[in-house]
């Protein structure tokens, strides 16, 4: 009987782990933004160019997640000397803090294209929960490369000063735009 | 008001000079032993619209405000006791060094063995040096609080140059606190430096310009005029003949070139600041 049980458990759990495909970052295609306020006159925009991680889509279960790492370092405004001065201890202090990491805690599905992702930013030292609103979910085969991708859209909004970024507050804004540009590789 | 204090010009100057000024002419009516603590006072009263109070997470901006308060026990203990800070005190200095390795630690554990011992090594010898230079300057009022006005502005300066308006601001901030001082020690000539002024001052020039180095983009060899300034200072006879504005004047002359040489190598290298 115990052995029946062990075997059932096992099927279980084997089947589970299954049911969710997983999918690497594309970091060619995968590009977090930010949009801050600068001085008031107008909001500045950036992004990081480098992103790895995986993703697990589980539409059907609870096998979903999202981790994200990406290179404090590889931050860009278009503007050499403003990137080294976020990358110093002033802001994101990129050379203490080498990576941003986003982990999810929670992902609910509204419909086949919108979810809700909730999770766990951490930055600068700082974890905090951060919900990110994803919208324009789209699996399939990508014509090119002939393999599975998903992609989506999300976004989110921080204040920076929730994670120990403050130099320069208020002229330099506190809530920050994000958003993310994501595809990912099946396997 | 906010919007006053939220200046980093005013945070870095009218506030930690004011505080420095005012905590100075208290100290000298009634503790004129602990008069150096008026540059802390300061530089701390500058350090809060700066970069606030918090201490968690524990980042290496941070460590360093941390390690100057901790300085100022220590050399209050010292001057309590009258002993200079060399004297059976060696081991002071290399705590220095020590505390320097654990605000560069998060990058420096992160290397490979040989640029590792390279980078600990030179923050390390870095910080001996520098504190124990200014450290020598104790019962040379006049010389220490020029060695540390001039080496606080130009670590303030090259930091901005560097990359790092905050560490900029901060090393421009003690500069300002210890202009202050400077200018209550011409008023009264008697007034003593002592370790009280020299210890933590020397220390936090010495961690905050390494941590620009490490943490931001200030040239490695822009450190080298800003550690000889308080050692050049040491070499001018005070001379009891002249006047007390005069030597000082031509000691700010003697070192600002030190200083000035700091800042205009980090901006050959990392151009305009980042405003």
């Amino acid at each position: 009987m115990r052995h029946t049980f062990a075997a059932l458990a096992l099927a279980t759990l084997s089947a589970s782990a299954f049911a969710a495909d997983s999918y690497t970052i594309d970091p060619a295609h995968t590009y977090p933004h930010f949009a801050i306020s600068h001085l008031g006159f107008s909001t500045m925009h950036g992004r990081f160019n480098s992103t790895s991680g995986k993703i697990a889509m589980d539409r059907k279960g609870t096998g979903s997640s999202v981790e994200v790492t990406i290179a404090t370092a590889s931050i860009d405004t278009g503007f050499q000397k403003r990137d080294d001065h976020l990358r110093s201890a002033d802001f994101l202090n990129a050379a203490e803090f080498p990576e941003i990491t986003y982990k999810s805690t929670k992902i609910v599905f509204s419909g086949e294209s919108a979810a809700t992702v909730e999770g766990n930013l951490t930055m600068a030292g700082v974890t905090k929960p951060v919900t990110l609103n994803v919208g324009h979910i789209k699996c399939a085969v990508n014509p090119q490369s002939k393999k599975d991708v998903c992609g989506f859209d999300a976004t989110a909004k921080i204040k920076r000063s929730d994670f120990g970024v403050k130099y320069a507050l208020p002229n330099v804004g506190d809530d920050m735009a994000l958003t993310f540009e994501v595809e990912a590789v099946k396997g | 008001m906010n919007e006053l204090l939220s200046q980093p010009a005013l945070q870095s100057s009218l506030i930690p000079f004011c505080a420095a000024l005012a905590t100075g002419v208290l100290l000298m009516a009634g503790a004129r032993r602990w008069a150096g603590l008026a540059v802390l006072v300061g530089f701390y009263a500058a350090v809060y619209p700066i970069a606030g109070f918090e201490f968690a997470p524990l980042t290496s901006t941070r460590k360093i405000l941390l390690l100057g308060l901790a300085a100022i026990p220590v050399a209050v203990v010292l001057d309590t006791l009258r002993r200079k800070a060399r004297v059976g005190s060696g081991v002071l200095f290399w705590l220095a060094g020590a505390a320097l390795l654990w605000v560069v630690w998060p990058v420096v554990q992160r290397e490979e063995l040989r640029v590792a011992l390279a980078l600990g090594g030179m923050g390390a010898i870095y910080a001996v040096l520098v504190t124990s230079f200014a450290s020598d300057l104790a019962a040379k009022p006049r010389h220490a609080g020029v060695a540390l006005l001039t080496m606080s502005l130009g670590t303030g300066g090259a930091a901005l140059m560097g990359a790092s308006a905050l560490i900029g601001q901060l090393g421009l901030a003690l500069g300002a606190a210890t202009g202050a001082w400077l200018l209550l020690a011409m008023w009264k000539p008697t007034m003593g430096a002592g370790n009280t002024l020299t210890l933590p001052v020397g220390f936090l020039n010495a961690l905050l310009g390494y941590g620009a180095f490490v943490y931001a983009r200030l040239p490695w060899f822009a450190l080298l005029p800003l550690g000889l300034i308080p050692l050049l200072v040491r070499f001018v006879a005070p001379d009891a003949k002249v006047a007390s504005w005069r030597q000082t004047l031509w000691l700010v002359l003697l070192a600002s070139p030190l200083a000035a040489l700091a800042v205009f190598l980090s901006w050959q290298v990392e151009g305009a600041p980042p405003l």
